[in-house]
């Protein structure tokens, strides 16, 4: 798939100016423009403390100083590189639907990569499915931006999926916190206990649940055998209008457990359907959830 | 009710088959999904696995359960069983000859026999079937055998009494004993007066039940058996009439006879008649140019048709002839002396644009046209022509044969005709030689699509046949053959004879009317045609039509003249008897009515509505 088929370029350009929004400073390796909870030598002053010898004399408020007698020292925010990891499931679930659950997804993974790397914050790629089946960068601003798309055009596949032995698969190899976005349909046994593992290591987390349409609503039917596309197995079931009220029913309430899930460890959710339009719906969608700037 | 075929409700079993359908699941098809996550849990409450499922009721499963109930009811054959009727067959016999219109009763013998035929009908029991049979001029069927008794009712309203003579009482009975096939419950009832010889055909029926229905009573009539008029033989002006009037009575009877000529009366002369007797009238000078005589009895008596007598003197029309010559005086002369003919001449050059349709003969002489005659027609001394080829002339042929049995021939003596040219011919395949010379044909006579030919070979005056006795008579004898005689030729007719009636050219309609002021209207197709509706006595007249213009007007006359249907007291000793037969075992077979066609016509319309359901939108 080609880089840049996933976006089209009038919607890059209204990508930028876009940043993720990250509510919390995370402290990270390098300077970038991300603030970070470790005081340093940027120009942004956030806290005084009383002199104390062996301090760096130019750090010395002297206008205080004048106005009080007292010798205080400024404390400086230290701007870090904040790094994000765009984790997109691509299990064989992710590959169905209209529109495509894999394509919307891959879509909006490039839409926030372009948002990421034009706001000179690190980006790091992982395709999980039953674990973690690619890598890809990190990418460090936006003249990387095609790297990316390419790296996601190229996305693998895979059969099955385990979201919480990919995600800690995946965390494990991480020295740092930082700002997690976890693409999938969360259609895996394991899905909760993944998301639970997402937020344990003080990592910001942001889940986009994308479902599609007829897994949100699906069309009724007389007796139909319903085969699972990963693993084969089968449902037989009586789709009228009573059973399928009761799957509406059941998918809220997964919904709803999965949210739960996340407000309590202060990640983020957002359900997403794939007939959305990637910029009216998803991204404005995002804005509105405070997920993006 | 009972059941014809009770094997076949062995079919309901196909109800629980159509329900055990309705509860298995019909085949699933496959949908593949992302996951089948959400769904297992729902499993448990869909129970989508469970091979059954809940019976539900719907229109369709409904229609194709009352499909199947019919459709098996109908194969069980469900019907109801009644007892026969002991009269299976009634033939009954309508006399409708001349004495059934005899008043003795009121208002007629036949009105009597009718009303009693309508009982008989209205008492016949259910499942009886029935046929009607008219004796009249002809024994007829009226109406074949039938269940519907008010199809025989309106048999019997369609009949009306005749002048005819009840000789067809004997062929109605054989009807009759034809219809009942030996049926050995069948009744023949038999509607008469019993005016008849006892027909021997009556005791012939000891197979089947006899009823006799007589009417009216032994009524005394008078009447004129016959009638008949010559020329004065003594040369006097008038003509003579003859008739012969009886009594059939037992008491001697003093009445008038009035004779009429064309409607006016000529003489009323008393008759006396003694007790079953006769008396003769004669009647001179009868006007010899009246065209209708009519001779009446003045005193009413129980049947009128005998009452009055009519002839119509023998006046046969004019008959076109044209001759085609160049000149011969002596067929010329020939013709011209035979009466009721009138003789036209034009030569062969202006034939070819002459309209024959308006003669009745053509004679041909020294000339034959291209195509074989239209018309009847005298061909004399031929000329050659495709279809009457010449080969050569033979000069004095000796006449060697002549064919004297022939009626054209009759009376004529060929023995002394000479001969002195004569052509020989090659004879078409509808005609035969009718004078010969070794052979060679000097006469024929033929027919050909039902025009009359007859020639001769020679030219008369190469011969001496002119001149001979037997040339006027030969002439005459030909046109006869070639002018059939007409109705006017016939003084009377019997009741029921057919009337010939010869019809001029270039008639298309021709409208007969009845004594009783019936009007008949027929289109001829020939030169003549055959009349039948003559069942009554009386005058007829038939008028000609070319267009809507009258060209002729021709007379007949219908007379009973019969003392066996004058004479009305009851003759035949017809003696009721039963059959002496039961009814066999197998004509005793119930009577079944099955009601499965009614239960297939109930299965169409449903049929069609759970197509129709099943289709709809």
């Amino acid at each position: 798939m080609p880089a840049t088929s996933l976006l089209e370029s009038r919607l890059l350009h209204r990508l930028e100016g876009m940043t993720l929004v990250s509510r919390q400073r995370l402290a990270n390796q390098g300077q970038g423009d991300r603030r970070s909870r470790l005081r340093g030598q940027s120009l942004q002053v956030v806290d005084f403390r009383s002199y104390a010898p062996g301090d760096d004399v130019r750090q010395v408020d002297w206008n205080f100083y004048g106005r009080s007698g007292e010798l205080f020292v400024r404390l400086y925010e230290d701007e870090q590189v904040l790094t994000v990891h765009l984790l997109i499931d691509v299990s064989r679930s992710m590959d169905w639907g209209t529109p495509n659950k894999r394509q919307t997804s891959l879509a909006l993974a490039s839409a926030l990569a372009y948002i990421v790397l034009g706001s000179y914050d690190r980006l790091a790629i992982g395709f999980l499915a039953d674990q973690v089946i690619g890598q890809a960068g990190p990418f460090w601003g936006r003249h990387q931006a095609a790297a990316a798309f390419a790296a996601l055009a190229a996305a693998p596949t895979a059969s099955q999926t385990d979201s919480a032995a990919s995600i800690a698969s995946y965390l494990s190899r991480l020295r740092r916190p930082g700002l997690i976005l976890f693409l999938s349909d969360l259609l895996s046994p394991s899905a909760a206990t993944g998301l639970r593992r997402l937020t344990a290591a003080g990592h910001e987390a942001t889940v986009i649940h994308l479902l599609a349409p007829q897994e949100i609503d699906p069309e009724p039917a007389e007796d139909v055998r319903l085969i699972d596309r990963e693993t084969n197995q089968s449902v037989e079931v009586h789709l009228d209008s009573e059973t399928i009220a009761r799957y509406r029913q059941r998918v809220a309430a997964w919904s709803e457990e999965l949210a739960q899930i996340c407000r309590e460890r202060n990640a983020r959710y957002l359900r997403l359907s794939t007939d959305q339009d990637l910029e009216r719906g998803m991204i404005r969608a995002m804005r509105a959830q405070g997920i993006l700037s | 009710m009972m059941l014809l075929a009770p094997l076949a409700l062995l079919f309901g079993l196909s109800i629980p088959v159509l329900l055990t359908f309705y509860l298995l699941k019909v085949r699933q098809s496959e949908r593949e999904v992302s996951s089948t996550l959400l769904w297992e849990i729902l499993r448990r409450d869909l129970a989508a696995h469970e091979p059954w499922q809940r019976l539900r009721w719907s229109v369709l499963l409904v229609l194709q359960l009352l499909l199947l109930t019919l459709l098996t009811l109908a194969l069980a054959r469900p019907a109801s069983q009644r007892p026969a009727p002991a009269n299976r067959f009634a033939a009954l016999i309508i006399d409708t000859s001349a004495s059934m219109a005899a008043t003795d009763v009121t208002p007629r013998r036949f009105d009597q026999a009718v009303a009693a035929a309508h009982q008989v009908i209205a008492q016949l029991p259910d499942g009886t079937s029935a046929a009607l049979i008219e004796a009249g001029s002809t024994a007829r069927v009226v109406v074949p055998e039938t269940l519907d008794h008010g199809a025989l009712d309106q048999g019997l309203a369609g009949l009306q009494p005749t002048d005819t003579t009840g000789d067809s009482i004997a062929a109605a009975l054989g009807i009759a004993r034809a219809l009942a096939r030996g049926r050995g419950g069948a009744t023949v009832h038999l509607f008469s007066d019993g005016a008849f010889p006892h027909p021997s055909e009556w005791d012939d029926l000891t197979g089947l039940n006899v009823r006799f229905h007589p009417v009216g009573t032994a009524a005394a009539n008078q009447a004129i058996v016959a009638m008949a008029m010559r020329p004065d033989p003594t040369g006097g002006t008038g003509d003579q009439l003859f008739a012969r009037i009886e009594n059939f009575g037992d008491a001697a009877v003093q009445t008038s006879a009035t004779l009429r000529a064309d409607g006016t009366t000529i003489e009323t002369r008393p008759v006396d008649l003694p007790a079953n007797g006769t008396a003769q009238l004669f009647f001179l000078n009868v006007p010899s140019n009246a065209k209708v005589i009519q001779l009446q009895l003045d005193q009413p008596d129980a049947l009128a048709a005998d009452n009055t007598a009519t002839l119509v003197r023998s006046m046969p029309p004019t008959v076109p002839v044209l001759m085609v010559t160049r000149g011969n005086l002596f067929l010329q002369k020939a013709l011209q002396a035979l009466p009721g003919i009138s003789v036209y001449q034009v030569t062969p050059r202006g034939f070819t644009s002459i309209d024959t349709s308006t003669y009745a003969v053509l004679v041909f002489d020294g000339y034959t046209p291209d195509q074989p005659p239209n018309k009847n027609a005298l061909i004399i001394n031929p000329t050659d022509a495709s279809w009457l080829p010449l080969h050569q002339v033979v000069r004095d042929p000796p006449i060697t044969l002549w064919r004297s049995d022939d009626p054209t021939l009759a009376f004529v003596d060929l023995s002394s005709i000479r001969i002195a040219r004569a052509s020989e011919v090659t004879l078409p395949d509808w005609a035969h030689p009718l004078i010969e010379s070794n052979g060679i044909p000097l006469g024929f006579i033929g027919q050909n699509n039902g025009q009359r030919v007859i020639g001769l070979t020679f030219d008369l005056q190469q011969s001496n046949l002119p001149l001979s006795a037997s040339f006027p008579i030969f002439i005459s004898n030909v046109m006869q053959f070639l002018v059939p005689p007409s109705v006017a030729r016939q003084d009377s007719l019997m009741p029921g004879s057919p009337a010939v009636i010869q019809i001029r050219p270039g008639v298309d309609r021709v409208v007969v009317q009845g004594p009783a002021n019936q009007h008949w209207e027929i289109h001829p197709s020939g030169s003549s045609l055959s009349f039948t509706q003559t069942s009554l006595a009386g005058l007829y007249q038939a008028t000609e039509y070319i267009g809507s213009q009258s060209v002729a007007t021709q007379q007949f006359a219908v007379n009973m003249f019969s003392p066996s249907e004058s004479d009305l007291r009851p003759r035949a000793n017809l003696v009721d008897h039963d059959s002496a037969s039961a009814p066999t075992p197998a004509e005793q077979r119930p009577i079944i009515h099955e009601y499965a066609p009614w239960l297939l016509l109930l299965v169409v319309p449903l049929m069609l509505g759970e197509w129709w359901w099943f289709h709809r939108r």
